[in-house]
Formats: structure tokens, sequence, C-alpha cells
């Protein structure tokens, strides 16, 4: 994606990778001639869209024992679209949409013949949809297991050994979290209250950065977080909030001081890529790697408790629907869907 | 729709039966008080897409196939619809 994202920066192109949650991180299979299928079809489509957009859309359903998934691959743009009596021709090799798009466009028209069938020996198909104006998907599925996790090499670099102050009173989520971060090559020190968590600041022991429960009795999250402020003015100690969704002292987090005083405010069950990827965007500072990871930096899970809004989503796909309701969930939202048999009573 | 009033739909354009142009239009036609703010999702990506959706009483418009980034930033938009709505309201 890097490598043409160059390329669309040239025309007037926005070239977008929408990966949907469902997607394994890691997927067994060759990756050679997956890259090959996706950089032509990429290529291929930067080059018929003078206007508007490509994305690439990855989405997965896990189809059966042992990881295994199906994996469907869209490559979509706005550019030319392709007449429907060509569409046969496509995937033949030596063959264009016509002529004069060789005189324009060059190419051997060998690319999508080649593809197609790296695609079969992959086990999958491939399909197109276009219509001429508008643009053309091209699409291609395959069957894969799912690989075992591996964290990527510099996320480990950033959060190795770093010492990780842990508060939380609840003990199964100091559990969760202090094997989490024993995984992921940190150093944990959790305690269960926010007195043990001064004690320890103040006895000047070295923490990195900090992961703090916001619904603690007697002293909350953001009032620890005032205090080990004041208690440590000089050296920052960047810090993550763990809140719950609906709870009472959620209500006007973003108002108050918190986003100041924290780093990160995630919603528990904060899902661990995301939690990992805070962490290692307060420990990168403004490394490279920080910098790279800001890009992807993780939605912003409190959304919902900011901005409230009761949703309705009308929308009839049952995949699309199921992906618009993850997407909402992982802002804090809960929609509501609306039947398409009810939606039609009800709107007379 | 009429017992709980929704502050924002999220609106498929190509439904079958009722398409979202269309149950856009009966929304707008009701003369209910509280009308909710309509976002289009449509993999029509053209610019008198996007009009024909607004034309018909749509607030914001969506690119399919939508990305999480792009729905937050929609929402964040109409959340600002929607405190103004509701402070009308008040007042």
């Amino acid at each position: 994606m890097e490598l043409l994202a160059c390329k669309a920066r040239d025309g007037n192109l926005e070239l977008a990778a929408l990966i949907d949650p469902g997607v394994p991180r890691r997927i067994v299979g060759d990756v050679t001639r997956l890259r090959q299928v996706l950089m032509n079809l990429l290529s291929n489509a930067l080059k018929f869209t003078h206007e508007g957009e490509v994305t690439v859309r990855i989405e997965a359903e896990p189809c059966g024992e042992g990881g295994l998934h199906e994996i469907r691959i869209a490559v979509r743009d706005t550019g030319i679209g392709i007449p429907a009596e060509r569409l046969g021709r496509l995937f033949k090799a030596f063959s264009q949409v016509d002529s004069s798009t060789t005189r324009r466009y060059g190419g051997s028209g060998l690319g999508l013949a080649i593809s197609k069938r790296l695609v079969e020996l992959m086990g999958g198909t491939m399909a197109v949809e276009s219509e001429v104006g508008r643009g053309s998907t091209f699409s291609f599925s395959f069957q894969t297991r799912a690989g075992t996790e591996a964290a990527e090499p510099e996320l480990q670099r950033i959060l190795a050994g770093k010492h990780v102050l842990i508060v939380d009173d609840n003990e199964t989520n100091r559990f969760v979290l202090t094997r989490q971060a024993s995984n992921w090559g940190l150093d944990p020190r959790t305690v269960a209250t926010p007195a043990q968590a001064l004690t320890r600041i103040e006895a000047k022991e070295h923490f990195d950065v900090a992961i703090l429960d916001l619904c603690m009795p007697e002293v909350d999250g953001i009032e620890l977080a005032r205090q080990i402020r004041k208690t440590r003015p000089g050296r920052r100690l960047p810090m993550i909030l763990l809140s719950s969704v609906g709870a009472e002292e959620t209500r006007g987090l973003a108002e108050g001081d918190a986003p100041a005083l924290f780093g990160a405010i995630l919603t528990k069950p904060a899902h661990p890529d995301r939690l990992r990827a805070a962490l290692a965007q307060l420990l990168g500072g403004d490394a490279s790697v920080g910098r790279e990871r800001a890009e992807s930096k993780p939605i912003d899970s409190s959304l919902g408790q900011r901005l409230p809004m009761r949703i309705l989503l009308a929308e009839d796909n049952h995949i699309n629907q199921k992906v618009a309701l993850k997407m909402l969930e992982r802002m804090g939202y809960i929609a509501d869907v609306a039947p398409p048999t009810a939606r039609r009573r009800s709107w007379p | 729709m009429t017992r709980v009033p929704y502050d924002v739909v999220l609106m498929d354009v190509q439904m079958p039966d009722v398409d979202g142009i269309e149950a856009t239009k009966r929304i707008r036609a009701t003369t209910s008080l509280r009308q909710p703010r309509i976002v289009a999702m449509t993999a029509n990506a053209l610019e008198e897409d996007r009009d024909v959706c607004l034309q018909a009483g749509m607030d914001d418009f969506l690119r399919k196939p939508v990305g999480i980034r792009e729905l937050a930033a929609a929402l964040e938009r109409v959340a600002r619809l929607v405190s103004a709505d509701s402070t009308q309201r008040v007042a």
C-alpha cells in the first residue's frame, strides 16, 4: 500500500484501506502471490481512475475449525469502468478493453490473467463488477488459516522492559492486565489501590507509563492521576485511563481535566491491540515508529460517551450491517437496526 | 421511529422496497417535531449522487465502503447538528 500511495498522491486520488475488525492479523499463505495480485489490482485501479478514490476492503469470515477463514479482498475504484460486453474478455491473456485503451494507458493486458491464475492457485476465485463511468470493483476470495500471533519487532522493541504501573481494584482486571503486559515484554508493577500506587511513586520507584482504572472506591482514576502529577511535577509520567461504558464517572469525562491528564482513554474491556498501540504510542515518544503509529492511532472509544446519540442503522445488507455495528461499538455506540419490514410500516 | 426518537439515522441509499432517498423524504414529510439527522451511506460516489441525497433531506453523506474513521468523523459532524437541535427545542 505504501508503495502505491505515492502514485496515488501524484494524481487527484484518495487511496484508502479498510480492514474489518474480524480480519486476522496474520494469515498462513503465500505472501508473494497475494502481494502480486493486490499490487496488480491496485495499479490497474489507479491507472484507470482519474478522479475520486481507490479503496481496498478486506473482510474475513470464520468458516471452519482451526482458525479457517474466508478472506475477501475487494479493490474498488471510481474510474472509467468497463462495458458489460467486455467483462468476459477481461481475464484473458493479451486482452484489453479495446485497442485505444492500449494506446492511452499502455500495458500488456497480462496482469489480470496472471492475477486470476494466481488466485486460483491459492484455491480462490476472482470476480469483477463494473459500470462505465462509475468505476469497477475487482474482488477475490480464498480460504486460509489465521496465523499465530507474533508481535511486530518495532512494537516489541518499544515496549521491552519498560516499567508499567497498573492500578486496578478489581482482581480479575489486574490479572488480565498484568498478563497482557508481560506477554508484550513490559515489566508490570501492579497495585490494587491508589494509595499503594502513590506510596511507590513517592518512594521514587521508576515507572515509564501507567494504566489507571477509572472506577475505584475512594479515589478514582482521575483523582489519582491529579495526585500523581502533583507528586512528580517535573517528570511527566504518561498515563492511560481505562473507563467503563455507562459508568457514572464516565459522564463528562471529556469536559474535565481528563483529556489533559491522560495520553489515551480507552473503554473497558480495552481491545488488547488498542491498549498495546496506546502504550507504544506513549512510550515511543517522538521516535519514527511513534509517528507511523499516529496514522493508525486508536479509534476514540469514548466517542459515544463524549457525544451521546441514539442511532438507528437502516442497512439491509447483512454483512454491511454487522460491520457498521462493530465500528459503532468500537466508538462506544450501541445502535438499533431498522428491520426492513418494520421500516416500511413505520415510514408510511 | 415514532416511539423512540432517534438522533441519527445511518441510511443505506440502495435498499430494496423503500430506498434511502424515499425513506428520507417520508421521514421529512412527517410533522414530527423531533426529526432525526440522517447520514446517507452510498456506493455511488459521484457529486450528483451526493446532491440527490442532500436534496432529499439528508444531512451528511458517506461513501461505501464506509471506514471507521470516516464514520467517526461524520458522527462528530452530525453531533454538532444534534446538539444544536436540542438547544433549539429547549429554547
